[in-house]
């Protein structure tokens, strides 16, 4: 009865859904050529410029748009875009919610267990949000240890999260948000005294808001090299990825690209995955 | 990738702190349930002329409306206005608030289902409102009220959950909470839901036995 | 209010997967309700007992933890449903437990002779169920079922949480855009209160439509002989 009757439930829904037969029972890994006739899901977060949804549905972003050229030389399309929370994108990536992770992830030693991560294609800094005028001096990772009454807004499952954790700050002091306005939002609200995220991100989520500063990347906070992320299983399709990146990232292409979201090209130079995969966090 | 048992095991303890809030926040919500409500059901009792329309369309609304909505309104838009409550205190007040509509209706039905003779025979006795209400019509009301109001908190109890949305660390939120930090939702997100299981299948058969023993004495 | 205009045919768009997600999810929330609060019923424990089972698993749980757990759990066990259908299955197991109670509870509570009339006319239990008493109950459970309905709409909202692209959640996304979250979450409460409110009066329309009115009673439907049942 049990059995029977989730079964004809999932019988009856899947024939009512979307877009019906996306992602196969079996766990297998999907091959190029499966990618390259039924296209690849992408998980993202919506914070320009690394990654967000516009109105009309693109995906778009520094990262989904490297992303997007380097399959294309694969002659693999961006079928559908999800925006989703740091949190949910890895766990989402085994339940074959998506196929690749592009929200310019951090590449660290704890996610490098669970998916495979292309070599570095962003690599950025990251800085606090706060209030006009920086009333609390907040320059520094180390002003947050020290200071234990400071309150620091923090996205879950993010790469800034691990730093302040790393470095000392409590979990009392860490106001979790749930997406990247929110933060700004405790801010104001006065829930946090400070939004550690990344610079840019920062920065467009303030334009133009008088009321907030961004200040300049800590000088104690670590280097952030960002790929995309792929299933574990994906092997084939990494590799194929990987040749592809490094080739693109010769190119004057990127160099646009980067320049066009406002990031550094040169940043990512001798930077490697398999270096940065001992990032401890 | 199934099941980890020892994974499952490491990750009780933070679950258990999150039922511990859980819990912590339903007894709060009751009691501001429990207090709303009965304002807005004797205010509406009284039928004052602008008051009552008012309560009426609280009442629809908050039941008309998703209690997630209701959280992201107390929680993003009342700071624009200055008023800043912690995550806690703001789901505390706005579960407590929307089960208030719910709680009202039950003392409304409550009431009302006292029959006309009892009225009448107040009436007749001449006792006062105190008697009145103390003595014959809520004691009579109460025993119809008991096990619907019970329904109604330990639905409050699941949709607690909901509040993990405006950052409140209860059970849902630790369990994705640990999920994110080790990739892996199963087991957090089973466990949790045991966890809830634990807690209102007793309480559910308990309000059961409360409906039969109340429901024969009529 | 800026934000709400340019938005809004996002916003509408979000409307129809909210609208559509509860339309297929009540047809589900429909069956379900009938065949656990029947299978409940049932004199058999190896139909009960299961039913039972499922029902208190689905009202013993959160409804949030359900829905994370069908889309990021369910998947490893090699169970792969479109989101949209993972959504519409959760949301109509969920409300169909509920509503299950109503049926078997409306159900039990016909009066006794009702059953032993069909009895003495040689009907089957099924027949006895199918022509007598789900019949007799439907007026009764139009109320309690219009409140699931309600619960099932509001509910919707949930989906948010995993990425459908409902109402709420395009609504989240147009706040992060834009930054005005006071319009567009006003605007949100406006509209799902004005869902629940069409919901409450076409529920009303149907308890109308379904009242054991004198009209029906004027025209029985002849019942088939039958020998011990269907």
């Amino acid at each position: 009865m049990a059995g029977l009757l989730l079964a004809w439930s999932a019988a009856a829904c899947a024939s009512s859904g979307t877009a019906p037969g996306a992602g196969s029972a079996d766990k297998g890994p999907k091959s190029i050529d499966t990618y390259r006739k039924e296209g690849i899901k992408v998980a993202v977060a919506d914070a320009p410029p690394y990654s967000q949804i516009l109105a009309d549905g693109k995906v778009t972003g520094a990262s989904p748009e490297i992303l997007r050229a380097v399959l294309k030389r694969l002659g693999i399309e961006i079928k559908d875009g999800v925006v989703t929370t740091y949190d949910a994108m890895i766990p989402g990536l085994a339940a074959q919610r998506w196929d690749v992770v592009a929200a310019g992830m951090v590449i660290k030693e704890s996610r490098c267990k669970q998916v495979l991560f292309s070599e570095p294609d962003i690599v950025s800094t990251m800085a606090f949000g706060v209030p006009a005028g920086n009333p609390r001096n907040i320059k520094s990772i180390a002003d947050g240890v020290a200071n234990k009454d400071l309150k620091i807004a923090v996205l879950p499952g993010t790469f800034e999260e691990g730093v302040l954790k790393k470095a000392g700050v409590t979990a009392g002091q860490l106001v979790t948000v749930n997406d990247p306005r929110s933060g700004l939002e405790a801010v104001k609200a006065k829930r946090a005294d400070a939004y550690f995220y990344t610079t840019l991100s920062l920065r467009q989520l303030v334009k133009d808001d008088k009321s907030f500063d961004v200040t300049e990347p800590p000088k104690d906070s670590p280097v952030t090299g960002a790929g995309v992320a792929f299933r574990t299983t994906d092997t084939e399709l990494l590799k194929a990825y990987n040749e592809e990146l490094n080739k693109f990232k010769a190119t004057t292409e990127y160099v646009e690209l980067m320049k066009k979201f406002g990031f550094d090209p040169e940043a990512v130079k001798g930077v490697t995955t398999a270096e940065m995969c001992k990032t401890a966090g | 990738m199934t099941w980890d048992n020892e994974f499952a095991m490491s990750v009780l303890p933070e679950l258990l702190q999150g039922l511990v809030v859980t819990v912590k926040l339903t007894l709060c919500g009751i009691s501001i349930a429990l207090i709303v409500g009965l304002i807005a059901a004797v205010l509406r009792f009284q039928k004052i002329p602008v008051l009552a329309p008012v309560l009426g369309f609280y009442v629809q609304f908050m039941r008309g409306t998703p209690l997630l909505i209701q959280a992201y309104v107390a929680f993003f838009v009342l700071p624009q206005y200055g008023i800043t409550l912690s995550p806690f205190v703001t789901g505390v007040i706005v579960i407590g608030l929307n089960y208030s509509a719910y709680t009202a209706e039950v003392y409304r039905a409550g009431i009302e289902g006292v029959p006309t003779g009892q009225w009448e025979a107040v009436a007749a006795l001449g006792l006062g409102a105190r008697r009145k209400w103390l003595r014959i019509i809520l004691p009579q009301a109460v025993r119809t009220m008991v096990p619907v109001l019970g329904n109604y908190f330990l639905q409050m109890f699941k949709d607690s959950a909901i509040l993990s949305a405006i950052t409140v660390v209860e059970l849902l939120a630790a369990a994705m909470k640990v999920g994110g930090n080790s990739f892996r939702y199963l087991e957090p997100l089973t466990l949790a839901g045991l966890l809830f299981m634990i807690i209102s299948f007793p309480a559910s058969l308990l309000i059961r036995r409360l409906e039969r023993r109340f429901a024969t004495t009529h | 209010m800026g934000a709400v205009v340019e938005y809004a045919p996002l916003l509408l768009r979000g409307l129809g997967i909210t609208l559509l997600v509860t339309v297929l999810s009540s047809i589900l929330v429909v069956v379900v309700a009938f065949v656990t609060g029947l299978a409940r019923l049932s004199r058999h424990w190896f139909v009960h007992w299961p039913a039972t089972v499922i029902v208190e698993i689905f009202r013993g749980t959160s409804l949030v933890i359900q829905i994370f757990w069908f889309f990021y759990a369910l998947p490893l066990f090699g169970i792969n449903l479109v989101p949209l259908a993972a959504a519409v299955l959760t949301l109509g197991l969920n409300g169909g437990c509920y509503a299950g109670e109503i049926v078997r509870g409306v159900i039990k509570s016909r009066p006794k002779g009702q059953t032993e009339v069909a009895i003495a006319l040689g009907m089957g239990p099924w027949l006895r169920m199918r022509r007598v008493l789900i019949p007799q109950s439907i007026p009764a459970m139009l109320p309690p079922f219009g409140n699931v309905m309600i619960d099932l709409l509001k509910n919707t909202s949930l989906l948010s949480l995993v990425t459908i692209a409902d109402l709420t959640f395009r609504a989240q996304w147009a706040r992060s855009k834009t930054g005005e979250t006071v319009a567009i979450f006003l605007t949100l409460l406006v509209i799902y209160f004005a869902l629940s409110w069409l919901l409450g009066l076409f529920t009303k329309w149907l308890e109308r439509r379904f009242s054991l009115s004198r009209r029906s009673v004027a025209r029985p439907r002849r019942l088939q002989p039958v020998m011990g049942g269907e």
